[in-house]
Protein backbone atom coordinates (compact mmCIF):
# COMPACT_ATOMS: atom_id res chain seq x y z
CA UNK A 1 0.00 0.00 0.00
CA UNK A 2 1.26 3.74 -1.04
CA UNK A 3 2.05 6.26 1.51
CA UNK A 4 0.05 9.51 0.32
CA UNK A 5 3.04 11.25 -0.89
CA UNK A 6 4.02 8.54 -2.55
CA UNK A 7 0.78 8.01 -4.52
CA UNK A 8 1.36 11.53 -5.44
CA UNK A 9 4.56 10.87 -7.08
CA UNK A 10 3.31 8.08 -8.85
CA UNK A 11 0.44 10.45 -9.91
CA UNK A 12 3.00 12.93 -11.28
CA UNK A 13 4.82 10.58 -12.82
CA UNK A 14 2.01 8.93 -14.51
CA UNK A 15 1.00 12.22 -16.05
CA UNK A 16 4.36 12.03 -17.83
CA UNK A 17 4.41 8.68 -19.08
CA UNK A 18 2.41 7.19 -21.55
CA UNK A 19 2.07 3.41 -21.02
CA UNK A 20 0.90 2.40 -24.59
CA UNK A 21 3.62 3.98 -26.39
CA UNK A 22 5.72 1.03 -27.45
CA UNK A 23 8.60 1.67 -30.28
CA UNK A 24 8.88 -0.79 -32.78
CA UNK A 25 11.24 -2.50 -32.85
CA UNK A 26 13.25 -2.42 -36.32
CA UNK A 27 12.32 -4.77 -38.89
CA UNK A 28 15.95 -6.00 -39.87
CA UNK A 29 15.85 -7.30 -36.01
CA UNK A 30 14.20 -10.83 -36.45
CA UNK A 31 16.31 -11.92 -39.22
CA UNK A 32 19.56 -10.56 -37.84
CA UNK A 33 18.70 -12.69 -34.51
CA UNK A 34 17.70 -15.67 -36.71
CA UNK A 35 21.25 -15.21 -39.04
CA UNK A 36 22.90 -15.48 -35.40
CA UNK A 37 21.55 -18.53 -35.06
CA UNK A 38 22.20 -20.11 -37.95
CA UNK A 39 25.45 -21.82 -36.67
CA UNK A 40 24.21 -22.59 -32.88
CA UNK A 41 23.25 -26.13 -32.21
CA UNK A 42 19.93 -26.89 -31.92
CA UNK A 43 18.43 -26.50 -28.25
CA UNK A 44 16.98 -30.18 -26.82
CA UNK A 45 14.61 -30.50 -24.26
CA UNK A 46 16.92 -32.04 -21.51
CA UNK A 47 16.13 -34.36 -18.71
CA UNK A 48 18.03 -32.43 -16.15
CA UNK A 49 15.32 -30.02 -16.93
CA UNK A 50 12.79 -32.36 -16.12
CA UNK A 51 14.12 -32.92 -12.97
CA UNK A 52 14.28 -29.51 -11.84
CA UNK A 53 11.24 -28.80 -12.91
CA UNK A 54 9.76 -31.14 -10.82
CA UNK A 55 12.11 -31.53 -7.86
CA UNK A 56 9.50 -32.00 -5.21
CA UNK A 57 7.68 -35.27 -6.58
CA UNK A 58 11.23 -36.64 -7.55
CA UNK A 59 12.30 -36.14 -4.41
CA UNK A 60 9.06 -37.96 -2.96
CA UNK A 61 8.84 -40.34 -4.81
CA UNK A 62 12.49 -40.97 -4.13
CA UNK A 63 11.99 -40.94 -0.37
CA UNK A 64 9.06 -43.49 -0.42
CA UNK A 65 10.61 -45.88 -2.26
CA UNK A 66 13.34 -45.99 -0.53
CA UNK A 67 11.14 -46.66 2.57
CA UNK A 68 9.63 -49.50 0.67
CA UNK A 69 12.72 -50.96 -0.01
CA UNK A 70 14.40 -50.62 3.33
CA UNK A 71 11.31 -52.23 4.43
CA UNK A 72 11.46 -54.92 2.51
CA UNK A 73 14.96 -55.63 2.82
CA UNK A 74 15.68 -55.06 6.10
CA UNK A 75 14.62 -58.22 8.02
CA UNK A 76 12.08 -57.87 11.24
CA UNK A 77 14.65 -57.51 14.49
CA UNK A 78 13.79 -56.71 17.62
CA UNK A 79 10.86 -54.84 18.58
CA UNK A 80 11.17 -51.22 17.12
CA UNK A 81 10.07 -48.38 19.60
CA UNK A 82 8.99 -46.31 16.54
CA UNK A 83 7.75 -48.20 14.22
CA UNK A 84 5.54 -51.38 15.98
CA UNK A 85 3.36 -48.70 17.62
CA UNK A 86 2.86 -47.23 14.64
CA UNK A 87 2.03 -50.40 12.51
CA UNK A 88 -0.04 -51.55 15.42
CA UNK A 89 -1.78 -48.45 15.06
CA UNK A 90 -2.72 -48.69 11.40
CA UNK A 91 -3.46 -52.33 11.73
CA UNK A 92 -6.28 -51.60 14.47
CA UNK A 93 -7.29 -49.41 12.27
CA UNK A 94 -8.11 -51.61 9.61
CA UNK A 95 -9.76 -53.87 11.76
CA UNK A 96 -12.29 -51.28 13.30
CA UNK A 97 -13.65 -51.26 10.08
CA UNK A 98 -13.58 -55.26 8.77
CA UNK A 99 -17.19 -55.12 9.29
CA UNK A 100 -17.62 -52.89 6.28
CA UNK A 101 -18.52 -55.27 3.25
CA UNK A 102 -18.77 -52.71 0.78
CA UNK A 103 -15.33 -53.92 -0.46
CA UNK A 104 -14.28 -57.45 -0.03
CA UNK A 105 -11.08 -55.94 1.78
CA UNK A 106 -11.28 -58.92 4.24
CA UNK A 107 -10.81 -61.91 1.43
CA UNK A 108 -8.10 -59.87 0.00
CA UNK A 109 -5.07 -61.49 0.78
CA UNK A 110 -2.42 -58.46 0.68
CA UNK A 111 1.39 -58.59 0.72
CA UNK A 112 3.11 -57.94 4.47
CA UNK A 113 4.57 -54.66 2.76
CA UNK A 114 1.34 -53.05 2.08
CA UNK A 115 1.57 -51.67 5.37
CA UNK A 116 4.94 -50.47 5.60
CA UNK A 117 3.91 -48.86 1.70
CA UNK A 118 1.34 -47.31 3.42
CA UNK A 119 3.07 -45.45 6.09
CA UNK A 120 5.72 -44.35 3.54
CA UNK A 121 2.61 -42.73 1.18
CA UNK A 122 1.79 -40.75 4.92
CA UNK A 123 5.01 -39.56 4.92
CA UNK A 124 5.61 -39.00 1.64
CA UNK A 125 2.47 -35.99 1.55
CA UNK A 126 4.78 -34.83 4.95
CA UNK A 127 7.89 -34.75 3.20
CA UNK A 128 5.96 -32.90 0.06
CA UNK A 129 4.61 -30.79 1.79
CA UNK A 130 7.91 -29.81 3.69
CA UNK A 131 9.86 -29.48 0.41
CA UNK A 132 7.32 -27.32 -1.26
CA UNK A 133 7.66 -25.00 1.44
CA UNK A 134 11.52 -25.15 0.93
CA UNK A 135 11.77 -24.85 -2.47
CA UNK A 136 8.41 -22.47 -3.27
CA UNK A 137 9.04 -19.85 -0.50
CA UNK A 138 10.32 -17.17 -2.76
CA UNK A 139 6.71 -17.93 -4.40
CA UNK A 140 5.09 -16.78 -1.57
CA UNK B 1 -15.03 -8.99 -51.63
CA UNK B 2 -11.09 -8.63 -51.10
CA UNK B 3 -9.41 -12.12 -51.74
CA UNK B 4 -7.68 -13.14 -48.31
CA UNK B 5 -4.07 -14.73 -48.71
CA UNK B 6 -4.14 -18.04 -47.68
CA UNK B 7 -0.83 -18.31 -46.50
CA UNK B 8 -0.86 -15.15 -44.41
CA UNK B 9 -4.44 -16.92 -43.03
CA UNK B 10 -2.24 -19.91 -42.41
CA UNK B 11 0.03 -17.42 -40.45
CA UNK B 12 -2.40 -16.12 -38.43
CA UNK B 13 -3.86 -19.36 -37.64
CA UNK B 14 0.03 -20.50 -36.31
CA UNK B 15 -0.21 -17.23 -34.07
CA UNK B 16 -2.77 -18.37 -32.16
CA UNK B 17 -0.53 -21.40 -30.83
CA UNK B 18 0.92 -20.69 -27.66
CA UNK B 19 4.74 -20.22 -27.46
CA UNK B 20 5.33 -23.89 -25.80
CA UNK B 21 4.00 -25.36 -29.54
CA UNK B 22 6.90 -23.39 -30.54
CA UNK B 23 9.81 -24.42 -28.42
CA UNK B 24 8.66 -27.80 -28.66
CA UNK B 25 8.94 -27.38 -32.73
CA UNK B 26 12.42 -26.03 -31.90
CA UNK B 27 13.12 -29.02 -29.91
CA UNK B 28 12.47 -31.08 -32.76
CA UNK B 29 14.78 -29.94 -34.97
CA UNK B 30 12.56 -26.85 -37.00
CA UNK B 31 15.01 -23.76 -36.67
CA UNK B 32 12.69 -21.51 -37.86
CA UNK B 33 9.84 -21.89 -35.27
CA UNK B 34 11.96 -19.74 -33.50
CA UNK B 35 11.41 -16.93 -35.79
CA UNK B 36 7.79 -17.24 -34.80
CA UNK B 37 8.68 -16.29 -30.84
CA UNK B 38 10.95 -13.52 -31.82
CA UNK B 39 8.43 -11.83 -33.88
CA UNK B 40 5.98 -11.86 -31.25
CA UNK B 41 8.16 -10.86 -28.16
CA UNK B 42 10.79 -8.42 -30.00
CA UNK B 43 9.10 -5.28 -29.30
CA UNK B 44 8.75 -5.08 -25.65
CA UNK B 45 11.87 -6.69 -25.38
CA UNK B 46 13.44 -4.06 -27.78
CA UNK B 47 11.95 -1.44 -25.10
CA UNK B 48 13.09 -3.14 -22.27
CA UNK B 49 16.41 -2.58 -24.15
CA UNK B 50 16.04 0.98 -25.33
CA UNK B 51 14.90 2.61 -22.20
CA UNK B 52 17.39 0.73 -20.21
CA UNK B 53 20.28 1.66 -22.67
CA UNK B 54 19.02 5.05 -23.82
CA UNK B 55 19.81 4.40 -27.27
CA UNK B 56 18.49 2.53 -30.12
CA UNK B 57 21.76 1.05 -31.55
CA UNK B 58 22.61 -0.47 -27.79
CA UNK B 59 19.04 -1.90 -28.08
CA UNK B 60 19.21 -3.45 -30.70
CA UNK B 61 22.52 -5.14 -29.96
CA UNK B 62 21.35 -6.25 -26.32
CA UNK B 63 17.92 -7.40 -28.03
CA UNK B 64 19.84 -9.67 -30.65
CA UNK B 65 22.34 -11.06 -27.92
CA UNK B 66 19.69 -11.62 -25.28
CA UNK B 67 17.48 -13.67 -28.11
CA UNK B 68 20.69 -15.13 -28.69
CA UNK B 69 21.53 -16.40 -25.32
CA UNK B 70 17.41 -17.32 -25.14
CA UNK B 71 17.98 -20.11 -27.77
CA UNK B 72 21.28 -21.51 -26.57
CA UNK B 73 19.11 -21.91 -23.29
CA UNK B 74 15.95 -22.95 -24.56
CA UNK B 75 16.86 -26.92 -23.33
CA UNK B 76 16.77 -25.53 -19.64
CA UNK B 77 13.50 -23.14 -20.08
CA UNK B 78 11.72 -24.58 -16.97
CA UNK B 79 8.36 -23.23 -17.92
CA UNK B 80 7.11 -22.75 -14.71
CA UNK B 81 7.22 -19.37 -16.10
CA UNK B 82 6.00 -17.83 -19.61
CA UNK B 83 8.41 -17.59 -22.24
CA UNK B 84 7.66 -13.79 -22.12
CA UNK B 85 8.95 -13.34 -18.71
CA UNK B 86 11.71 -16.11 -19.15
CA UNK B 87 12.87 -13.36 -22.10
CA UNK B 88 12.13 -10.35 -20.51
CA UNK B 89 14.55 -11.57 -17.56
CA UNK B 90 17.25 -12.59 -19.98
CA UNK B 91 17.04 -9.06 -21.95
CA UNK B 92 17.20 -7.01 -18.10
CA UNK B 93 20.30 -9.10 -17.28
CA UNK B 94 21.75 -8.73 -21.16
CA UNK B 95 20.97 -4.74 -20.72
CA UNK B 96 22.40 -4.30 -16.89
CA UNK B 97 25.43 -5.76 -17.92
CA UNK B 98 25.92 -4.35 -21.54
CA UNK B 99 25.35 -0.47 -19.50
CA UNK B 100 27.63 -1.28 -17.09
CA UNK B 101 30.35 -2.20 -19.50
CA UNK B 102 29.91 0.97 -21.58
CA UNK B 103 29.95 3.41 -18.61
CA UNK B 104 28.67 6.28 -20.51
CA UNK B 105 29.08 9.76 -18.40
CA UNK B 106 25.68 11.26 -16.92
CA UNK B 107 23.88 14.13 -18.66
CA UNK B 108 23.62 17.28 -16.81
CA UNK B 109 20.65 19.56 -16.84
CA UNK B 110 21.49 21.53 -19.22
CA UNK B 111 21.60 19.03 -21.82
CA UNK B 112 17.98 18.96 -21.95
CA UNK B 113 16.39 21.23 -25.06
CA UNK B 114 15.21 24.65 -23.44
CA UNK B 115 11.50 23.98 -23.18
CA UNK B 116 8.18 22.33 -24.55
CA UNK B 117 8.34 25.65 -27.03
CA UNK B 118 10.96 24.34 -28.46
CA UNK B 119 8.74 20.89 -29.36
CA UNK B 120 6.18 23.33 -30.78
CA UNK B 121 8.52 23.81 -33.94
CA UNK B 122 8.60 19.81 -35.03
CA UNK B 123 4.67 19.71 -34.67
CA UNK B 124 1.97 21.35 -35.85
CA UNK B 125 -0.27 20.24 -33.18
CA UNK B 126 -0.13 21.22 -29.42
CA UNK B 127 -1.18 18.25 -27.81
CA UNK B 128 1.14 16.45 -29.73
CA UNK B 129 4.21 19.22 -28.72
CA UNK B 130 3.03 18.55 -25.60
CA UNK B 131 2.99 14.72 -25.38
CA UNK B 132 6.55 15.03 -27.43
CA UNK B 133 8.02 16.96 -24.64
CA UNK B 134 6.77 15.42 -21.66
CA UNK B 135 7.94 11.99 -23.54
CA UNK B 136 11.72 13.70 -24.04
CA UNK B 137 11.85 14.80 -20.66
CA UNK B 138 10.77 11.54 -18.90
CA UNK B 139 13.82 9.49 -21.28
CA UNK B 140 15.71 12.61 -20.27
CA UNK B 141 14.60 11.61 -16.21
CA UNK B 142 15.70 8.01 -16.80
CA UNK B 143 19.15 8.66 -18.60
CA UNK B 144 20.03 10.57 -15.11
CA UNK B 145 19.47 6.89 -13.15
CA UNK B 146 20.63 4.05 -12.39
CA UNK B 147 20.15 0.88 -14.81
CA UNK B 148 18.19 -1.15 -12.51
CA UNK B 149 16.15 1.75 -11.55
CA UNK B 150 15.53 2.50 -15.44
CA UNK B 151 14.51 -1.03 -15.56
CA UNK B 152 12.27 -0.75 -12.63
CA UNK B 153 10.44 2.06 -13.87
CA UNK B 154 10.27 0.92 -17.37
CA UNK B 155 8.26 -3.00 -16.14
CA UNK B 156 5.96 -0.76 -13.52
CA UNK B 157 4.78 1.84 -16.11
CA UNK B 158 5.47 1.51 -19.18
CA UNK B 159 4.93 -2.93 -19.02
CA UNK B 160 2.53 -2.16 -16.35
CA UNK B 161 4.24 -5.72 -14.38
CA UNK B 162 2.71 -6.15 -11.28
CA UNK B 163 5.77 -5.78 -8.43
CA UNK B 164 5.99 -9.55 -8.19
CA UNK B 165 6.29 -10.03 -11.92
CA UNK B 166 8.91 -6.95 -11.82
CA UNK B 167 10.73 -9.48 -8.83
CA UNK B 168 10.32 -12.54 -11.34
CA UNK B 169 11.91 -10.65 -14.01
CA UNK B 170 14.84 -8.96 -12.03
CA UNK B 171 15.41 -11.47 -9.61
CA UNK B 172 14.97 -8.78 -7.39
CA UNK B 173 12.92 -9.97 -3.62
CA UNK B 174 9.52 -8.20 -3.96
CA UNK B 175 9.96 -5.88 -1.12
CA UNK B 176 13.14 -4.77 -2.72
CA UNK B 177 11.45 -3.83 -5.67
CA UNK B 178 9.34 -1.79 -3.39
CA UNK B 179 11.54 0.21 -1.79
CA UNK B 180 14.35 0.57 -5.19
CA UNK B 181 10.78 1.77 -7.20
CA UNK B 182 10.05 4.29 -4.43
CA UNK B 183 13.52 6.00 -4.78
CA UNK B 184 13.87 5.74 -8.73
CA UNK B 185 9.83 7.81 -8.80
CA UNK B 186 11.35 10.33 -6.54
CA UNK B 187 14.17 10.71 -8.52
CA UNK B 188 12.72 11.16 -11.59
CA UNK B 189 10.45 13.67 -9.73
CA UNK B 190 13.20 15.64 -8.88
CA UNK B 191 14.78 15.79 -12.20
CA UNK B 192 11.79 16.46 -13.59
CA UNK B 193 10.91 19.45 -11.38
CA UNK B 194 14.45 20.64 -11.57
CA UNK B 195 14.11 20.69 -15.28
CA UNK B 196 11.13 22.55 -15.01
CA UNK B 197 11.92 25.14 -12.97
CA UNK B 198 14.86 25.70 -15.38
CA UNK B 199 12.53 26.20 -17.61
CA UNK B 200 10.44 28.44 -16.10
CA UNK B 201 13.88 30.74 -14.94
CA UNK B 202 14.47 30.30 -18.81
CA UNK B 203 11.58 31.77 -19.52
CA UNK B 204 11.32 34.42 -17.20
CA UNK B 205 14.97 35.60 -18.32
CA UNK B 206 13.98 35.32 -21.67
CA UNK B 207 10.64 37.51 -21.46
CA UNK B 208 12.84 40.35 -19.39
Amino acid sequence: MMSRQDHNEDDILRRYINPGMIEKAPDSLTSGIMKSIEGEALPRFSIRSLVSRHHVPVISFIVTAALVAAALLFPGGPANPVADPLVKFFGSIATRFSHISIFPVAELNLPEWIIYAFIGILLLALFDRALTGIFYRNNR
Amino acid sequence: MKPVNIFVRLRNDMDYRGDIYYIQKVYQGDRNAYSFLVDRHKDRAYNLALRISGNREDAEEITQDAFLKAFRSLGSFKMKSAFATWVYRIVYNTAISFVRARKKGVLSIEDFPADALDFIGFSSNIREAENDYRSSLVNFALQKIEAEERALITLYYYEEMSTDKISEVTGISRSNVKVRLFRARQKMIRIICKVEHKNIVYDEQAGS
